[in-house]
C-alpha cells in the first residue's frame, strides 16, 4: 500500500525510458505513452483513495527512516494535486498525439513529456526540501526542452529567458536550502517543522522563509519574477502550454502552501504582508498584460499571471476560507486554463494564425469549440455558476472577513477586467464576419480533449459540494502540521526526539 | 574561514549577477555558471567547518566534517552541469537560426 | 413543492434540448419555446390560491450545503407576480419571435438563448438564497450578452453586448460585496432570515456600504442614471429581445431586488435619498432624452429608463403607498412597453427602418399595429381609461404624501415634469409614425402578418382592462405582491376615478406641459448632447476602457520589454531587498561561526579565486572568458580539497573539464563579443547591484553557515555508514543509499539534458 506512493514517480520514468528505447516506432510510442499516462492517473486515484480512507501515507525510500532517508508523503493536498495534474496530463497527452508532428513524436516528445510530469509529481510528493530542489530541476529542464521543442526562433528565445531566470532561482533555492541546513541541521520537512516549532529566536529564518517564497514565486510567476511566463507559455507547443499553465505553475503555489503550512508555521504572520503585496501587484500586472494582447496564447498566458496572483493572495490572507478559495482557484485554473489552451490550439490549427484579429466568425463552423472556450472564459473570469465563481466569491469573502477591504475590492475590480478581455477575445475569435479563409479542421482527438475538460468543469460545478468538502478537509489537514509530523514519524519514532531541543 | 568563504561566495554571486546583465548571451551563461559555483560552495560552507578530516570512515583520530552538504553539492554540481550544457546548445541553435547572440536583438517576444 | 423546482429548471432543460428540437422544427422552433413558457405560466397560476392565502411556498434543493449556497426556492406574492410576468411575456414574445426572425436565421440558437434567459430570470425572482440569487442574476447578464450580440456580424451589436455585460457585471460585483457584508451582519445567506433582521441591519455600521453596494447592482441592472447608457446600446438586439429582456423583465431585476430587500434596507433617510433620488433623476433624464430620439427603439429605450426611474422612485419613498403605486405601475409598464416594442418591431419589419425621420402616415397601411400603438402609448402617457392613468394618479398621490423639507415641494414638481416628458414623447411616437406626412421608408409598407399581431394585441388589450376593471389585477396580483414586499397584509382598492383632487390637477398640468413640450423636441435635440454627457457615465465607461487598454499596452511593454537584463534587474534587486531589509528589520546577527582559522595557502587560494572570478568580467573575447571560467571551476575544485571534500573535488574537476570542452566547442562557432555599449551610468548601476547581490549572499552565509541551532542529522550518517550502508566513504553512501532519490533525480536531469540537446540538434529547421 505504501509503495503505491512511489508509482507517480516511477511510472512516468519507466514510460519515458520505454518510449526512448522504442526507437522510431510511432504507434508503439503513442500506445506506451498513453498507457503510461493512464496508469499514472489510475495510481494517483488509488493513492488519493487510500489517503482519504487511512490518512497520510508515507513511503520511506530504502530502509532509512526519516529524517535521514528521503520520504515521499501523500497527504490530501499532495495526492489531490497529483490526481488533478495527472488527469490534466492524460487529456493533454491525447491532445498531443493529434497535435505534435510525427517527427517530433518519434523524436523525444513522449519521454520529455513524461519526465516533466515525473518532476511535477515528485515535487508534490516529496517530504524533503533538498529533494524538492531535485524534482524542481527535473521538471524545469524538461520544460525548457519542451518549450523549445519545435525549434522555432521565438521558442528558443523563450526557452533561453525561461531557463536563465529559473537558473538564478535554482541558485537562490540552494542558498535557501544551505541557509536552512546551516541553522537547522536537517532537510526533512517534518523534522524541520518539529524543530522550528521549538525555536525561541528565529534568527535568519524569516529571511530564509521569504527566499523560499521568492523561489517558489518564480515558478508561480509572482511579480517581479513572472517575466518568463508570458514568453514561455505562449511560445511552447500548445499541449505544453496547457501543462505549463494548468499544472506546472501550481507547483509553485503548492510549494508555498507546503512550506508555510508545514515548515515555517510560526513565521507565517511575518511574511504575510510580503505575500499580499506581491500577490496584489501580480494580479494587476497579469490583468494589464492580458488587456494588451492580440495573440490568443499570449493573452491566456498573461491571464495565468493574474490568476496566480489570486491564488497567492488567498494563501497570504491565510484564513481557512481563504485557503479553501485558493485550492478551489487551483482546481478551477488547472481545468479551465488547460482547456482554454487546448481549445485555442484547435482554433489556431483551423485558422493558421494566433492573431485574434485575423480570426472571426468561427462560432458557426465550430460551435462546440466556441462553447468550450466560453466555458473556460467564464471559469477564469469567475462568471457564475461555474467553479471559478465560487473561488472568486470565497476569496472576496475571506478578504472582507479578514479586514482586507482594499484587496477584496481589487479582486472584484480585476475580475471585471478579466471578464472584459476574455469575452472580447471570445467575440473576436468566434463572432464577427468570418475571414473567409478556408479552415483546416483540427484532428478529432484535439477537439475532443478540450471538450472532455469542459465536461469535467461542468460536472465539477454540479458536484461542488463534495469538492468543497474535500477542499475543506485538505485545508483542515494543512492546519495540523503536527499530524503531518506524526504521520511521517509513525514508522520510526523520531530518533530526533532527544535533539528537538535547541542546542 | 567562514568569513573569507562568505566573501568569496559573495564575489561569485556578485560577478555572476553583473555578467547576466550583459548584452552578450554567452556572458549571461558564464554568469550563471559563476552563480552555480557560488551556490555549490555555499552549500559546502553551510555545514560549518567543525571537522578536520574528510568523511571517509577509517582509523585515526580527528573529527569528520559534515558529509551531508557534500552529498548535496555533488547532486547540485551534476544538475547545474546538465542545465548549463543544455543552455549552451540552446544558445548555439539560436545563433545558428538568428545569427545573433546579442540579447538586445533577441527580443522578439515582448509586450 | 417540487413543482417550484420543475418550474425553475424546465427552461434550462428546454434550452439544452432546443438545438435538437430545432433540427426537427426548423423555423417553427419558436412554438416550442413559447409552449415551454406557456406551460410555466399555467404551472405558476396553479400556485396562486396558496399565495392568496398568504402562504410562502418554499423548496430547497441542496447544492453546496457546506457553503450554505443552496437552491432555496421561495415564492410569495412578489416572486409569483414576477415569475408570471416572465413566463407570460416570454410566451407571447417568443411566439412573436418565431415570425419576426428571418427563416434563414439560426432559430435554434436564438430560442435556446431566450429560454436560457427565461430560466435565469425565473431563478432571480424565485430563489430565496442570496448566493443562488446572485448566480442567476449574473446568468441573466450572460444570456443578455449572447442575445444582444445575436447579430454578431454587426460591430454595434458586439459593442452593445460587451457594454451591457461589463456595466451590469461591474454592478454585480459591487452587489456581491454588498451581499457578503450583509451576510457578515446577519450571519445568513437565506433571504427569509435576512429580511427578518431589518433592524439589526439598519443599526449596523455596515448599513450604508451594504445599501450603496447592493443598490449599485440594482442601478446598473435597471439602467438607472448615470448607468442608463447601456440600455439604448442594447437595442441592437433583435426586437423580441428588446421587448423581453430590455423592457419587460431583465431590467426590472433591479426593481425586484429593491422591492425584495425593502423590509431589510428601507426605512432610513439614506434609502429615501438614494433610491428615491436616483429614481426621480432617472425619470427626468430618461424622459428628456427619449423625446429627442430619432430611432424608435432608442426612444423606447430611454422611455424605459424613465419609467423604471419612476418605479424606483416610488419604491424609494419607502411608504406603503409608494410600494403599491410602484408595483401597479410595474404591471402597466410591462403591458404597454412590451406591446410598444412589438409594434415597433412590426413597423421595422414591414418598412425596413426605425427612423422617425423616414416614417409617417402609416395609419392606413398598418391599421392594427397603429391601434395597438395608440392604446399602449396612451397608457404610457397616463391617459384615461387605461391602467397607466391609474398608476400615474397613485404616483402623484404618493409624492404628495411625502413629509419633509425641500423634497415636499421638489418631488411633486419633478413628478409632473417627468410625466410631461412622457406625454410628449408618447405623442411623438404615435403621431410621428402613424400620422402626419407619409415618410419614405426603404420598403413599401403593409400590415404585419397575423402571427406578429397577436402578441401585441394581447399585451395592448391589457391596458384598458387594467384601467377600467382593475379589481382582478388588484386582488390576484397587486395585493399579494405588495404584501410580499412589505411582508404584511396589504389591502388595496384601485379605481379609475379618484374624484377631483390634487393628483388629477397634476395630471392635467402634465398633459398640458407635454403638449407644449412636444413641438419643442427639435430644440431639445440640439442641446441634448451637453446634458446627456453630464448625466451619463458612458463617457467614463469609454474613457476608462481606453485608458485601461492603452496603459495596459504601455505598462506591459515597459515591464515585458524583451530585455532579459531588465527582468533580471527586477529579480536581483528584489531578492537583495528581501534579504537585506529583513536582516536589518529582524536584527539578524552576522557574526559567523569560526570553527577554525584560515591557513595561509587557503587564503591565497581564496584570493586567487576572487581575482579570477572578477577577471572573467574583463575578458575581451569569448575564449579567455571561457578559460577564466574554467579556471574558477578548477580553483573551486581545489578549494573543495581544502574543505575535506575529496569526492567533490574530483567531481568538480571532472565536470569542469567536460564543461570547458563543451564551451570551447561552441564558442568556436559563436561570434566574438559585441561591444557592450553600455553607458557609464548603466555600468555603475549594474556594478552597484552586483555588489549588493554579493553582499546579500555573503550576509546569508555569515548568518547561517554552521550556526547549528540543532545538531545536524549528519551524525547519523557518520555512525551508520559502515554498519548500515556498507561503505566507508560516507558521501558515497549518502548518495547511493541514504538519499538515493536525489541521485536518481540527478541522473534523470542529465538524461533530460541529453534528450533536450538531442532534440535541439536534430530539429534542422523543420517545424
Amino acid at each position: 500500500m505504501k509503495a503505491l506512493v512511489v508509482l507517480p514517480v516511477l511510472i512516468p520514468l519507466a514510460t519515458a525510458i520505454v518510449t526512448i528505447f522504442l526507437g522510431r516506432s510511432l504507434r508503439g510510442k503513442i500506445l506506451v505513452s498513453l498507457v503510461g499516462g493512464g496508469a499514472t492517473f489510475a495510481s494517483a486515484l488509488l493513492i488519493l483513495r487510500s489517503v482519504w480512507s487511512w490518512g497520510t501515507v508515507v513511503h520511506v525510500m530504502g530502509s532509512w527512516s526519516p529524517p535521514f532517508g528521503i520520504i515521499l508523503v501523500a497527504d490530501l493536498l499532495s495526492s489531490g494535486m497529483v490526481v488533478l495534474s495527472s488527469g490534466v496530463a492524460l487529456v493533454t497527452l491525447c491532445y498531443s498525439v493529434g497535435y505534435v508532428d510525427e517527427e517530433g513524436q518519434r523524436l523525444t516528445y513522449h519521454p520529455l513529456f513524461h519526465l516533466l510530469m515525473m518532476g511535477i509529481y515528485g515535487a508534490f510528493l516529496t517530504g524533503d526540501i533538498f529533494n524538492l530542489f531535485v524534482f524542481f530541476e527535473i521538471l524545469l529542464i524538461s520544460s525548457y526542452a519542451l518549450v523549445a521543442f519545435a525549434g522555432e526562433d521565438y521558442q528558443l528565445e523563450a526557452s533561453l529567458k525561461y531557463a536563465t531566470i529559473n537558473m538564478i532561482a535554482s541558485a537562490v533555492f540552494l542558498l535557501a536550502v544551505g541557509g536552512l541546513y546551516g541553522v537547522m541541521g536537517t532537510l526533512n520537512m517534518a523534522d524541520l517543522s518539529l524543530k522550528i516549532g521549538g525555536l525561541q529566536e528565529p534568527g535568519p529564518l524569516p529571511t530564509i522563509f521569504l527566499l523560499f517564497i521568492a523561489v517558489f514565486g518564480v515558478k508561480a510567476s509572482l511579480f517581479p519574477f513572472y517575466f518568463w511566463l508570458p514568453d514561455a507559455h505562449s511560445s511552447a507547443p500548445t499541449p505544453i502550454s496547457a501543462i505549463l499553465s494548468g499544472v506546472l505553475i501550481k507547483v509553485g503555489a503548492y510549494s508555498i502552501l507546503r512550506v508555510s503550512s508545514v515548515i515555517f508555521v510560526p513565521l507565517r504572520p511575518g511574511a504575510q504582508e510580503w505575500i499580499l503585496a506581491l500577490a496584489a501587484v501580480t494580479m494587476v500586472v497579469g490583468a494589464y498584460g492580458a488587456l494588451a494582447q492580440s495573440d490568443v496564447k499570449r493573452l491566456l498566458a498573461y491571464s495565468s499571471v493574474g490568476q496566480m496572483g489570486y491564488i497567492i493572495l488567498g494563501i497570504g490572507i491565510g484564513t481557512p476560507l481563504a485557503w479553501v478559495s485558493t485550492l478551489l482557484f487551483i482546481v478551477n485554473h488547472a481545468l479551465s486554463k488547460a482547456m482554454l489552451f487546448l481549445t485555442a490550439g484547435v482554433v489556431i490549427e483551423a485558422t493558421g494564425t494566433r492573431e485574434m484579429g485575423s480570426m472571426g466568425g468561427l462560432a458557426r463552423q465550430m460551435p462546440w469549440t466556441a462553447g468550450a472556450f466560453l466555458i473556460g472564459a467564464m471559469g477564469i473570469a469567475g462568471v457564475p455558476p461555474l467553479l471559478g465563481f465560487f473561488a472568486k466569491f470565497l476569496l472576496i469573502q475571506a478578504a472582507l472577513e479578514a479586514g482586507h477591504g482594499f484587496l477584496a475590492a481589487l479582486a472584484a475590480g480585476l475580475a471585471i477586467v478579466s471578464l472584459w478581455y476574455l469575452f472580447a477575445a471570445w467575440q473576436q475569435i468566434f463572432w464577427r464576419e468570418g475571414s473567409g479563409h478556408a479552415l483546416h479542421p483540427a484532428p478529432r482527438l484535439m477537439k475532443g480533449s478540450g471538450l472532455v475538460l469542459a465536461g469535467v468543469i461542468v460536472v465539477g460545478t454540479i458536484f461542488l459540494n463534495p469538492l468543497v468538502n474535500f477542499l475543506r478537509a485538505v485545508e483542515a489537514q494543512l492546519r495540523q502540521p503536527e499530524a503531518y509530523v506524526t504521520a511521517v514519524f509513525r514508522e520510526a519514532p523520531p530518533v530526533t526526539a532527544s535533539t528537538v531541543e535547541p542546542k | 574561514m567562514t568569513t573569507l568563504l562568505a566573501v568569496t561566495i559573495g564575489v561569485l554571486f556578485g560577478t555572476g549577477a553583473f555578467l547576466v546583465l550583459r548584452r552578450n548571451a554567452l556572458k549571461v551563461i558564464i554568469g550563471l555558471s559563476l552563480i552555480s559555483h557560488g551556490a555549490n560552495l555555499l552549500l559546502v560552507t553551510s555545514g560549518g567547518f567543525a571537522g578536520n578530516r574528510p568523511p571517509i570512515i577509517g582509523p585515526g583520530g580527528g573529527v569528520y566534517v559534515d558529509p551531508l552538504p557534500q552529498a548535496l553539492v555533488l547532486t547540485a554540481i551534476v544538475i547545474s552541469f546538465g542545465v548549463t550544457a543544455f543552455l549552451v546548445v540552446l544558445l548555439y541553435r539560436l545563433y545558428q537560426r538568428t545569427g545573433t547572440v546579442d540579447m538586445d536583438q533577441i527580443r522578439r517576444l515582448r509586450g | 413543492m417540487i413543482l417550484l423546482l420543475v418550474i425553475l429548471l424546465s427552461p434550462f432543460v428546454a434550452a439544452a434540448l432546443t438545438p435538437l428540437v430545432a433540427r426537427v422544427l426548423g423555423t417553427r422552433t419558436g412554438w416550442w419555446a413559447a409552449a415551454v413558457a406557456l406551460g410555466n405560466t399555467l404551472a405558476l397560476l396553479s400556485l396562486l390560491p396558496d399565495i392568496l392565502h398568504g402562504t410562502t411556498l418554499t423548496y430547497t434543493l441542496p447544492w453546496i450545503p457546506v457553503l450554505d449556497a443552496n437552491l432555496t426556492l421561495m415564492v410569495d406574492g412578489l416572486s409569483l407576480f414576477f415569475a408570471l410576468l416572465i413566463s407570460f411575456a416570454g410566451c407571447l414574445i417568443m411566439a412573436y419571435g418565431r415570425f419576426y426572425l428571418d427563416p434563414r436565421e439560426e432559430h435554434g440558437k436564438f430560442f435556446a438563448y431566450m429560454l436560457l434567459f427565461m430560466g435565469s430570470m425565473l431563478g432571480v425572482v424565485l430563489t430565496g438564497n442570496l448566493i443562488a440569487l446572485f448566480v442567476f442574476w449574473e446568468l441573466t447578464s450572460l444570456s443578455s450578452f449572447l442575445l444582444i450580440g445575436f447579430w454578431d456580424h454587426r460591430e454595434a451589436s458586439r459593442y452593445g453586448a460587451t457594454q451591457a455585460l461589463l456595466v451590469t457585471g461591474g454592478g454585480g460585483m459591487a452587489m456581491l460585496i454588498g451581499f457578503i457584508l450583509l451576510h457578515q451582519v446577519t450571519g445568513s445567506w437565506d433571504m427569509q432570515s435576512v429580511l427578518s433582521q431589518g433592524d439589526i441591519i439598519r443599526a449596523s455600521p455596515l448599513y450604508l456600504p451594504i445599501l450603496g453596494l447592493v443598490f449599485l447592482g440594482c442601478m446598473t441592472k435597471s439602467a438607472q442614471t448615470p448607468f442608463h447608457f447601456w440600455l439604448p446600446n442594447a437595442m441592437e438586439a433583435p426586437t423580441p429581445v428588446s421587448a423581453y429582456l430590455h423592457s419587460a423583465t431583465m431590467v426590472k431585476a433591479g426593481l425586484y431586488l429593491v422591492a425584495r430587500l425593502h423590509p431589510a434596507l428601507s426605512g432610513t433617510e439614506a434609502w429615501v435619498y438614494l433610491v428615491g433620488g436616483v429614481g426621480i433623476l432617472t425619470l427626468c433624464v430618461g424622459g428628456f432624452l427619449a423625446l429627442a430620439q430619432d430611432d424608435l427603439k432608442a426612444l423606447l429605450a430611454y422611455s424605459t429608463v424613465s419609467q423604471l426611474g419612476l418605479i424606483m422612485a416610488l419604491y424609494g419613498l419607502g411608504t406603503r403607498e409608494g410600494v403599491v403605486a410602484g408595483s401597479f405601475h410595474l404591471m402597466n409598464h410591462a403591458a404597454f412597453k412590451a406591446a410598444l416594442f412589438l409594434c415597433v418591431g412590426n413597423v421595422e419589419h414591414e418598412t425596413g427602418t426605425r427612423r422617425l425621420s423616414q416614417l409617417g402616415g402609416l395609419w392606413r397601411a398598418m391599421p392594427w399595429t397603429g391601434v395597438f400603438t395608440l392604446v399602449s402609448a396612451a397608457a404610457m402617457a397616463g391617459l384615461p381609461p387605461f391602467g397607466g392613468f391609474v398608476s400615474k394618479e397613485l404616483f402623484y398621490a404618493a409624492t404628495l404624501d411625502v413629509t419633509g423639507g425641500a423634497e415636499r415641494v421638489l418631488l411633486p414638481v419633478l413628478a409632473v415634469a417627468g410625466s410631461a416628458f412622457t406625454f410628449a414623447y408618447s405623442l411623438r411616437l404615435v403621431y410621428g409614425v402613424f400620422f402626419g406626412e407619409p415618410g419614405h421608408p426603404p420598403k413599401h409598407p403593409h400590415e404585419a402578418p397575423l402571427g406578429m399581431l397577436w402578441s401585441p394585441f394581447i399585451l395592448a388589450a391589457l391596458n384598458p382592462f387594467l384601467g377600467l376593471w382593475p379589481a382582478p389585477a388588484d386582488h390576484f396580483l397587486l395585493e399579494p405582491m405588495a404584501s410580499g414586499i412589505l411582508r404584511q397584509n396589504v389591502h388595496v382598492h384601485l379605481a379609475l376615478w379618484h374624484g377631483f383632487g390634487a393628483p388629477l390637477l397634476m395630471s392635467v398640468i402634465a398633459i398640458a406641459a407635454g403638449l407644449i413640450l412636444y413641438p419643442a423636441w427639435l430644440g431639445i435635440q440640439r442641446w441634448q448632447g451637453d446634458v446627456f454627457s453630464r448625466f451619463s457615465l458612458e463617457g467614463t465607461y469609454k474613457g476608462s476602457l481606453q485608458v485601461l487598454s492603452r496603459s495596459g499596452r504601455d505598462v506591459s511593454l515597459w515591464l515585458q520589454s524583451g530585455f532579459l537584463r531588465q527582468y533580471l534587474l527586477w529579480i536581483l534587486s528584489f531578492l537583495s531587498l528581501v534579504v537585506l531589509s529583513t536582516f536589518i528589520w529582524n536584527r539578524v546577527s552576522l557574526i559567523p561561526v569560526e570553527a577554525r582559522s584560515v591557513l595561509s595557502y587557503e587564503g591565497i587560494l581564496l584570493i586567487l579565486t576572487v581575482v579570477t572570478t572578477i577577471a572573467v568580467v574583463f575578458a575581451p573575447r569569448p575564449l579567455p572568458a571561457v578559460i577564466l571560467l574554467g579556471g574558477v571551476g578548477f580553483l573551486v575544485g581545489i578549494l573543495f580539497i581544502l574543505l575535506y571534500a575529496p569526492d567533490l573535488a574530483l567531481t568538480q574537476i571532472l565536470i569542469e573539464t567536460v564543461s570547458l570542452v563543451l564551451f570551447l566547442l561552441v564558442i568556436y562557432r559563436l561570434p566574438p563579443f559585441i561591444p557592450e555599449q553600455a553607458s557609464r551610468g548603466r555600468l555603475l548601476r549594474d556594478g552597484l547591484l552586483a555588489t549588493v547581490v554579493g553582499g546579500a549572499v555573503s550576509a546569508v552565509v555569515l548568518a547561517t553557515a554552521g550556526q547549528g541551532y540543532f545538531p545536524s542529522i549528519a551524525e547519523f550518517f557518520l555512525r551508520e555508514s559502515v554498519p548500515g550502508g556498507g561503505g566507508r566513504n560516507v558521501v558515497n553512501v549518502i548518495l547511493i543509499d541514504f538519499r538515493g532519490y536525489d541521485t536518481l533525480g540527478e541522473v534523470t536531469v542529465l538524461a533530460i539534458a541529453l534528450l533536450g540537446v538531442f532534440t535541439l540538434l536534430s530539429r534542422k529547421d523543420t517545424r
